[in-house]
Formats: C-alpha cells, sequence, structure tokens
C-alpha cells in the first residue's frame, strides 16, 4: 500500500517534468530554436517514453466528460452507463472502465469500491456531489451552461480536465489538433455548399433541430458552413419542431443525424409533406452516423468528419475526396480517431466516406 | 309548463355554448392562417391538390397548407371528438363522472407497448406505429376486464382494476425510460400527445374507424341508456349487464386506442366534454352524446390551432395533449364545486366477502418478523464487484443501512397516510399520491430542476415542501365550504395529479437532458438518503403509527357516513381536517425523500385488509409494516436485480405491491 503510493508520487512528479518540458519545448523551438530546445526535445523524448499508467484514477458520471478524457489518454477507471455510452456517442468505452451504473444514480457501494482519485461530474448532477465527496474529490465541470459559445466553453473544459490529470501540454495539442483539423477539412470542402438544416428526428412527426449554442452548429461556422435555422435553442443548442416547419427553408440541404428512431424511414416515404421538401426533391439529404449531439472536442472532430466527408462526396461537380487518413500524428487523439469511423457499427458510416456509394447516401427519398 | 320552458332553456344553454366556441375555433384558425396567406389560400391549397405537381418545389405556405395545416385541423376534430365519445361512454357505463377515457389503462399500455417495441423489437415500429399502441392498449383493458369478469365488470372494481393497471404499466415505463432516456425520447414525444402532421395518412387510418364506432355507439344508445337505472332494475327488464358493460367500455376503449396510436396521449377532453355538455344541460344520454362529441372537438381544435399559433419563440414545440391536461386543470378544480356529485359513493368497505383474521396479534407478529429478517437481509447482503458476499464491512453497512431505513420509514408512513385516507373517503381509490400532495411536490421540484442552475438537495427538498404545503392550502380553500367532503376531495387531488402529468409530460416531451435527473427524482428512490435524513423519516414514521392509533375511533366511525358519525358526537369537519391534515404532513416527508411514485399508499392498506385486518387499529398497525416490508424488500431487490444499475424503491413496491393486488382483485 505504502509502496504504490510513494510510486504514484514518484510519476505524479515524472509527469509535471513532461508538461514543464513540452511547455519549453513549444517555446524553444518557435521562438529561439538552437541548442537548447535540442536538449528539451531530448529530456522530454526520455519523459514522454516512459509509461504514463499513473494518471490519476478518474471516475466519470458524465458523457461528455469521459470522451475528452479518453482523448486526453487519460481514460476514466469508472464510467457511467458504459454501453449506452458506447451506442450514443459512438464511441469505444476504455477497455478497463467499471459500469457504475446509471448517470444519475451511480452505485455508491461499488464506486466506493473502486476508490477513485478523483469523480467528475456535470453540475445537472450538483446534487449528488455531497454523497460522492465522502468517496473522493468531486469536480463539476460545465458544458453548455449557456454561458459562452460551444467553443469556448470546450476549451475551457478541455483545459480543466488536462490539469486535473496532469496533462495540460495533451489538453494544448488536443485543441490545437482539433483545431487544425477541423480548418483542414473546411479547406477541402466544395465552394458552394448551401445552407444546412441539422437533425435528429424523434419520431416520424418530429425532429430536434440544431442550432445556435449547439456543437454541431460550432463546427458549422468553423468550417465556414452556414445553418438555415437561426431560431431560438435551448442550453444545449437545439429545438424540439414538427417537421413542416422544414418547409419554410426549401433551399436548405438537410442533414440528418442518426439514428433514425424504427419505422421512421417508411412513414417519412409516406409522407406528402416530406417528400416535397426542397431537399428531398433535389435528392441531396446528407445522413450521418451518430454523433453525440452534447458532446466536447473529440464529438466535434468526429461531426466534421463525418459532415466534410458527406459533404465532399456528394457533390456531382468536385474533386474526388481526399479519403486519405485523417493527420493522427498528434498525441491524445489518434486513439479515439480510429475508433471513429470503425466501432460506430453502422454501415452508413462507410457510405458516407465512399464516393462510389454516394447515391446511398441520400435518404427516405422513395 | 315548467317542464318545457326548462327544458327551452337548456337547449338554448347549450347551443350558446356551442356558438361560442364554434365561434373561437373559427377565430383562431384565421388567426393561424395570417402567416399563412389567409382563408383563401387555405381554401385554394385544400382543393387544388394539382398546384403541388409531384416535380417541381411548390411554395412552402401551400405545402404545409396541405399536408400539414388541414390534416391537423381535421385530425383534432376527429380526436376531439371521438374522445368526447369515448368519454360519454365511460362516464355512463362506469357511472362515475370522472371516468375518463384513460381510465382502464389504454393510454399507459399503449405507451408501455411502444417502449418495448422501441426497444426490443424495432421491427414491430415498421409495421405500423398504430398497430403497436392498439395492442398495448388492448392488452392493458384486456387485463382490467380479466380482474373485473367475476364480478360482472361492476363498476368499482372495474375502476380500481383501470387505476392499478394504469399505475402498474405506468411503473414498467419509468423504468424503461430510467434506463433507456435516450433510445425513448421519441416516445416521450408521442406521450405528450402532439397533433402535428405531415400528410393525410393518419387522418385516414382514424376517420374510418371512428365512422364505424360512431355507429355501434348509435346502436348501443338504446340498452345503454338503462344503466341509468340501478342494477336491479336493469336486470329486470331483461338486459345482461355484463354483457353491455363489455360492450360500452369496450367500444370506448376502441375508440381511445385508435386516438392514441395515431396522436399520443391527450387528456382532459374526453373528461371535460361531457362534463360541460352534462353542466350546459344536456340530460338524456343522446343528446349527451352528440353535443360531447360537438364540444371536445371544438375544444380540442381550438387549442390546438392557439398553439400552432403562439409559440415560435420557445425552443420547443407545447404537446397539445399535454396543454391540454395543464390548462384543464384549473377548469376542473373550478368545476369540482359547482358539479352535481349524485351521492352514489361505493358503497362503504365494499367487500362483503372480506375475510377478517382470526388473531390479528398474531398476524401483526408474523408482519413485523418478516418486516426485521428483510431488514436484515438488505443491510448485510449485497453484491459487488466481484459478486455476491454478506459484508460486515462497517464502510459497506454505512451505505446500505440509511436506505433500509429510510425504505422502512417512508413505506410506513405512505400506509399509515393511506389507511387514514381510504377509512376517511370510504373510496378504495384513495390514496395519499392521488391527493395531489406529492404531485404539488413533484412540480415544484420539476421547476427548481429546470430554474435553478445546480440545484442541492437541501434546495431540492425545500422547494418541495413548499408545494406540498401551497397544494394543501389550494386543497383546504376549495374544500372548506363542502366541509371537505370526501368525493371532492379527491376530484381536487385528481386534478392537481393530472396538473403533475402535464408538466412532466411537456418537460420531458422537450428532451432537455435534465430531464434524466427529473426522472431519477419522480422515481421514488432511497437513493439520496443520507444517515441525518434516514433516521427522522424513520423516527417520524415510528411516531405517526403511535400517533395514529389515537385516531381509531374517527377511522371506525367516520365510514359509517357522516349522520352518524354526528349522532355520534363526532365533530365530522373537524375530524375530516385534522385527518387531511396528518395525511398531507406524512405524505409530504415520504415524497420528499422516496419521491411521489411509490403506491405503497395505495397497496398497503388493501394488501392489509386483504389479509383480513378490518378493525381501524389493526388495519393501521397491519399497513403500516406491510408498507414498510414491501419497501424495505423494493430497495433490495432494485438494488441486486440489474447490479450495478439500481432500480428505485417505489417502482419496484409499484410492481411487487400491484401483482399481488390484482392477484386478490382477482380473487373477489
Amino acid at each position: 500500500m505504502r509502496l504504490s503510493l510513494n510510486v504514484r508520487r514518484a510519476l505524479t512528479v515524472r509527469r509535471s517534468m513532461v508538461s514543464l518540458a513540452s511547455l519549453r519545448l513549444r517555446s524553444g523551438l518557435f521562438r529561439s530554436g538552437g541548442y537548447h530546445s535540442l536538449v528539451w526535445l531530448a529530456l522530454s523524448a526520455w519523459l514522454l517514453a516512459s509509461p504514463a499508467s499513473a494518471a490519476p484514477r478518474i471516475a466519470s458520471l458524465d458523457w461528455t466528460l469521459a470522451e475528452t478524457l479518453i482523448a486526453l489518454d487519460a481514460p476514466p477507471v469508472a464510467l457511467a452507463q458504459v454501453d449506452d455510452y458506447e451506442s450514443w456517442v459512438g464511441l469505444e468505452a476504455p477497455p478497463g472502465a467499471t459500469d457504475i451504473g446509471l448517470r444519475t444514480q451511480p452505485n455508491l457501494e461499488l464506486l466506493s469500491e473502486l476508490d477513485p482519485d478523483a469523480i467528475v461530474i456535470s453540475p445537472m448532477f450538483a446534487n449528488l456531489a455531497p454523497r460522492l465527496s465522502s468517496i473522493a474529490e468531486v469536480k463539476q465541470l460545465a458544458m453548455y451552461s449557456g454561458e459562452g459559445t460551444f467553443w469556448s466553453q470546450s476549451l475551457a473544459l478541455t483545459r480543466q480536465l488536462g490539469e486535473l490529470v496532469d496533462r495540460e501540454n495533451a489538453a494544448e495539442a488536443l485543441i490545437e489538433e482539433t483545431e487544425a483539423y477541423i480548418a483542414d477539412i473546411a479547406a477541402r470542402l466544395p465552394e458552394d455548399t448551401r445552407p444546412l438544416l441539422l437533425l435528429q428526428f424523434m419520431d416520424e412527426r418530429h425532429v430536434r433541430l440544431f442550432g445556435e449554442h449547439s456543437l454541431y452548429q460550432a463546427v458549422l461556422r468553423r468550417m465556414g458552413l452556414t445553418n438555415a435555422w437561426r431560431g431560438a435553442t435551448n442550453a444545449w443548442g437545439f429545438s424540439l419542431i414538427g417537421i413542416e416547419q422544414l418547409a419554410n427553408y426549401p433551399e436548405a440541404r438537410i442533414v440528418v443525424v442518426e439514428p433514425y428512431i424504427a419505422g421512421v424511414r417508411e412513414a417519412l416515404a409516406d409522407s406528402g409533406l416530406w417528400r416535397h421538401l426542397g431537399s428531398v426533391q433535389r435528392d441531396d439529404v446528407v445522413t450521418l452516423p451518430p454523433v453525440w449531439s452534447f458532446g466536447a472536442l473529440p464529438s466535434a472532430r468526429r461531426f466534421a468528419t463525418l459532415l466534410g466527408d458527406a459533404l465532399s462526396s456528394n457533390m456531382p461537380d468536385t474533386r474526388a475526396p481526399d479519403t486519405s487518413p485523417p493527420d493522427t500524428s498528434a498525441p491524445g487523439t489518434s486513439a479515439s480517431d480510429t475508433h471513429t469511423l470503425g466501432t460506430s457499427a453502422r454501415d452508413t458510416s462507410e457510405r458516407a466516406t465512399t464516393p462510389d456509394q454516394a447515391q446511398g447516401n441520400t435518404d427516405a427519398r422513395r | 309548463m315548467l317542464a318545457a320552458e326548462s327544458r327551452a332553456r337548456r337547449t338554448s344553454a347549450l347551443g350558446i355554448t356551442g356558438l361560442v366556441l364554434a365561434l373561437a375555433c373559427m377565430l383562431a384558425a384565421f388567426y393561424s392562417l395570417a402567416e399563412l396567406g389567409g382563408p383563401q389560400a387555405a381554401l385554394a391549397a385544400l382543393t387544388d391538390s394539382g398546384a403541388l405537381g409531384a416535380n417541381e418545389p411548390p411554395d412552402p405556405e401551400s405545402l404545409v397548407l396541405h399536408y400539414s395545416w388541414w390534416p391537423r385541423l381535421v385530425m383534432s376534430l376527429s380526436a376531439g371528438g371521438a374522445l368526447g365519445l369515448a368519454g360519454v361512454l365511460m362516464q355512463q357505463v362506469l357511472r362515475n363522472p370522472l371516468a375518463a377515457p384513460t381510465t382502464l389503462g389504454v393510454a399507459s399500455g399503449a405507451n408501455l407497448a411502444l417502449m418495448v417495441a422501441t426497444l426490443m423489437a424495432p421491427g414491430l415500429l415498421v409495421l405500423g406505429r398504430e398497430w403497436v399502441a392498439l395492442a398495448g392498449g388492448g392488452l392493458a383493458m384486456g387485463l382490467v376486464f380479466a380482474l373485473g369478469w367475476r364480478r360482472g365488470l361492476s363498476p368499482g372494481v372495474v375502476v380500481l382494476g383501470g387505476l392499478v393497471v394504469n399505475l402498474y404499466f405506468g411503473a414498467l415505463a419509468v423504468v424503461l425510460l430510467l434506463f433507456n432516456q435516450e433510445a425513448l425520447k421519441g416516445v416521450l414525444v408521442w406521450g405528450a400527445g402532439s397533433l402535428a402532421q405531415n400528410g393525410w395518412d393518419g387522418v385516414l387510418y382514424l376517420l374510418p374507424r371512428l365512422v364505424i364506432a360512431g355507429a355501434l355507439a348509435i346502436w348501443l344508445l338504446r340498452p345503454l341508456a338503462l344503466l341509468e337505472l340501478d342494477d336491479a332494475s336493469a336486470r329486470s327488464l331483461g338486459v345482461s349487464l355484463k354483457w353491455l358493460r363489455l360492450g360500452g367500455l369496450g367500444l370506448a376503449v376502441f375508440i381511445t386506442g385508435c386516438v392514441v396510436a395515431v396522436v399520443g396521449i391527450i387528456g382532459f377532453i374526453g373528461l371535460a366534454a361531457p362534463n360541460i355538455a352534462r353542466m350546459a344541460g344536456a340530460r338524456r344520454l343522446p343528446a349527451r352524446l352528440g353535443w360531447s362529441i360537438a364540444f371536445g372537438a371544438l375544444l380540442l381544435a381550438i387549442t390546438d390551432l392557439v398553439l400552432q399559433g403562439g409559440v415560435d419563440a420557445l425552443p420547443t414545440l407545447l404537446p397539445t395533449g399535454a396543454t391540454t391536461a395543464a390548462l384543464g386543470a384549473p377548469l376542473l378544480l373550478w368545476l369540482i364545486p359547482r358539479l352535481r356529485l349524485t351521492a352514489r359513493r361505493p358503497p362503504p368497505n365494499s367487500n362483503p366477502q372480506a375475510l377478517r383474521a382470526e388473531a390479528p396479534g398474531r398476524l401483526l407478529l408474523v408482519l413485523a418478523v418478516l418486516l426485521a429478517l428483510a431488514a436484515l437481509v438488505g443491510i448485510l447482503i449485497g453484491q459487488s464487484s466481484s459478486g455476491w458476499s454478506s459484508s460486515l464491512d462497517g464502510d459497506v453497512l454505512d451505505w446500505r443501512w440509511p436506505r433500509i431505513f429510510a425504505a422502512a420509514g417512508s413505506g410506513a408512513l405512505l400506509a399509515i397516510a393511506g389507511t387514514l385516507i381510504q377509512r376517511v373517503t370510504a373510496n378504495p381509490m384513495a390514496s395519499p399520491e392521488l391527493l395531489g400532495i406529492s404531485g404539488g411536490a413533484a412540480i415544484a421540484l420539476i421547476l427548481t430542476i429546470f430554474l435553478v442552475p445546480a440545484p442541492s438537495n437541501l434546495t431540492l427538498v425545500g422547494a418541495g415542501t413548499v408545494g406540498a404545503l401551497v397544494v394543501l392550502g389550494v386543497l383546504v380553500a376549495l374544500n372548506r365550504a363542502s366541509g371537505f367532503q370526501p368525493e371532492r376531495l379527491l376530484l381536487s387531488g385528481v386534478a392537481i395529479t393530472a396538473l403533475f402529468d402535464a408538466v412532466r409530460s411537456i418537460v420531458l416531451a422537450g428532451g432537455d437532458p435534465r430531464g434524466q435527473q427529473v426522472i431519477a427524482w419522480l422515481s421514488g428512490s432511497t437513493y439520496y438518503v443520507d444517515p441525518v435524513s434516514a433516521l427522522v423519516v424513520l423516527g417520524i414514521g415510528a411516531l405517526a403509527a403511535v400517533a395514529a392509533q389515537a385516531l381509531t375511533r374517527w377511522l371506525d366511525i367516520l365510514p359509517l357516513g357522516a349522520a352518524t358519525a354526528k349522532a355520534l358526537g363526532i365533530h365530522v369537519e373537524r375530524a375530516r381536517l385534522g385527518l387531511l391534515a396528518t395525511v398531507a404532513i406524512l405524505t409530504a416527508v415520504a415524497t420528499l425523500i422516496v419521491g411521489p411514485l411509490s403506491f405503497v399508499g395505495l397497496l398497503a392498506p388493501h394488501m392489509a385488509r386483504l389479509m383480513g385486518l378490518s378493525r381501524a387499529r389493526a388495519h393501521l398497525a397491519g399497513a403500516a409494516l406491510i408498507g414498510a416490508l414491501l419497501m424495505v424488500l423494493a430497495d433490495w431487490v432494485g438494488r441486486q436485480l440489474l447490479f450495478p444499475q439500481e432500480v428505485p424503491a417505489g417502482l419496484v413496491a409499484s410492481l411487487i405491491g400491484g401483482s399481488y393486488f390484482m392477484w386478490g382483485l382477482r380473487k373477489l
């Protein structure tokens, strides 16, 4: 027991040296170059090569925090509703993570048995904090609080989590890499893209239409695309509406984020209104595999990938989309990125990426 | 001469009501057409579907008019009319002005079927959502009928059966929802009853069925009118009451099922339209039928048109079905003092075959021993990451004992409250949950969760207490004039509970992620209990059990009726107020711990009576022990069943208690 504590402490010291080193590395390389930076480079290479297994053991009750932790390469040891995480976030859960039950009511006995170093929650579940704090330190991290833009909130969240797991450098790298990656996709988009309507079907009569404050909108903006929907949205960035309201935007292109509820496609095929919508008539409806609509940077990155691929491949008169794998050299994000397309387990993700099947990408038109 | 005059006055009152509603409907229609090009464009879009050629995109206005506005208007008119019709049938057969189309569990059956299909057999939904919903509704109805068959579908048993089936299916639905909120978000939108249309398919599904049902209703009119007589006279006219009731209820359920399948759950219309028709002066069954259909259609259409026009600024749609229920609740509260309640209350202690236990003392002892055993099991045995184990480790026990204590305490509280209210009202349907106290606390909790950024438990409990107190104040204010007459008291409670259901549906349909927390709070779990509150609840529970013994004289006498009680020297009004206040306090405390959805307060007193504990003293003690036992057992089962996920104790209690209850009801 005492030994393991000592080891943990020692490794923590080493990890903070890593972050220090990489900080120096960055400033050194960009400002002066030369000998010093090379020394720092060698030093940090040595430090980085050592195993990072002694990261603090975090339990996450929130999927958005969990996906960010995973992207920081500090996967949580305990996660609420693991199966649902995989199906709704669309990413693989970290292999070692223990399922601690519901997000609203995590199993306290199990959690105290796991004895994590810290528990991260969203303010939604603040009422759990007093009980959880008898198990471990509780950190409340806000996303979708209605303050600030999605992007500023998710950057703050990423940095806070980076600090929590002593991986500030990884957090900065994740931010830079995600921003660069989305900019890169944006640069490869075809010129004339119509305004988009981003929606998720609730049933064949109702959709969630995403707008201001939403992850999707934030990604659209960074990619230089326009959202046709400017109506009111809630703090999570969506509005629940009947699909008849889509008729007011005949010029817009419809982007459906899966999953479709069972029976909805069939019902839409019979719906007079849906068949007469501009986007359906033009046959340019895009369908994307599930992306966690209330996520942070990793989900934003995933959404950008899927949307970029779909828009590029679906435009008849643009160059063939660049199907080479995205740049995965940055630390932290590479793991989640390989999961991105591999684990969504839905054929549509392949469809969205291969140009020769692009027609399959437009949906519910027949 | 007077009769003719009063009939003329009644007819004119009906006519005026109808005219006012029709005018309001026209106004609302014009208002909602303002942005779509006015009535002329609307007529053009209706008649000239050629303008919507298959290929070139039509202009948005006529598209919306043709495929959304018109079908929606037709749908709201026909659904409203159908619910009015179903409501009259229900009220006629069940002889209860507060029976509603959903009384027999159709809506909750359909809701559960849709949830199960969504999660386990999505293929069925491809065949058609309507069929799944209709099958679920039919199944629920079949269960209710099976429960009441032996007693000739007598109104009391059918209503009670419907209530329990509603609770049972409702509890199952909340369990599914708690574990699958993301997957079931579509069902939540459906459950709130949206009339949005995007084609004529729904109308084409509903209308032919309604025509057939309407024809059947006309055919049944004459025999159904006989149900206004009492059972013996009706029988002497050669009517088979059982088959007539089956026919009438079956028809009402079929109509409701069709409506619910297409547009979801629409509250209030089926209850209000027949009552408005009756209050406006429609007496005989054919007149009530006709006017209820008209009023129901117009009421729903007006509400829907207004909602369509006025909610663009909100980031969510206001589902018409839940909104009618929310708007209807205050109206119902206003109506209750004006309703002419016939003295046709169910006969007191309506259970002639109820056996009396020979030795109640021994039975109570057995129950107490069982409770102690269950508590021991609950504290000592459980699962951890390494499987089943029994543990004496203090750390583990510290997590468990508060929950067991709180479960026992709140179970006893609710059971005592339930026994009090059932004995005072002599109504087997009565339960503290139906008094509206829990509903008031729950509405306050929901609002707090949505309005306060990061509410702590203390904030939530405070808000819940305020909500419960406000409802208590409303109940007292509304019922003082009638001397706290039990029926009216329960009706006010039903209205407040309906308001709570409506608020919950609207909030959950919106899909806000905070809905998770609402569901968790409302599902009745001992999860949030800490040691202090556990001891407090247990203490109050024990105190209540002792204090209630002092009330047993009232409880033995009040069910005999107000006149008898007065003759025996009891100040009836004061006794009722005192008991009501006690019930309210006990319910509020228990609700704040385990949420509003545990039906222990309904079930435990019945179970005690089914065991043969019928004198007030033994009944109270037995119910308290059963309530505590039920909750302790439910808490433990709930924690182990889906480990590491926890099924809230309140839900498990409703499932265990509901099963036992149905079994007992079948035996009657």
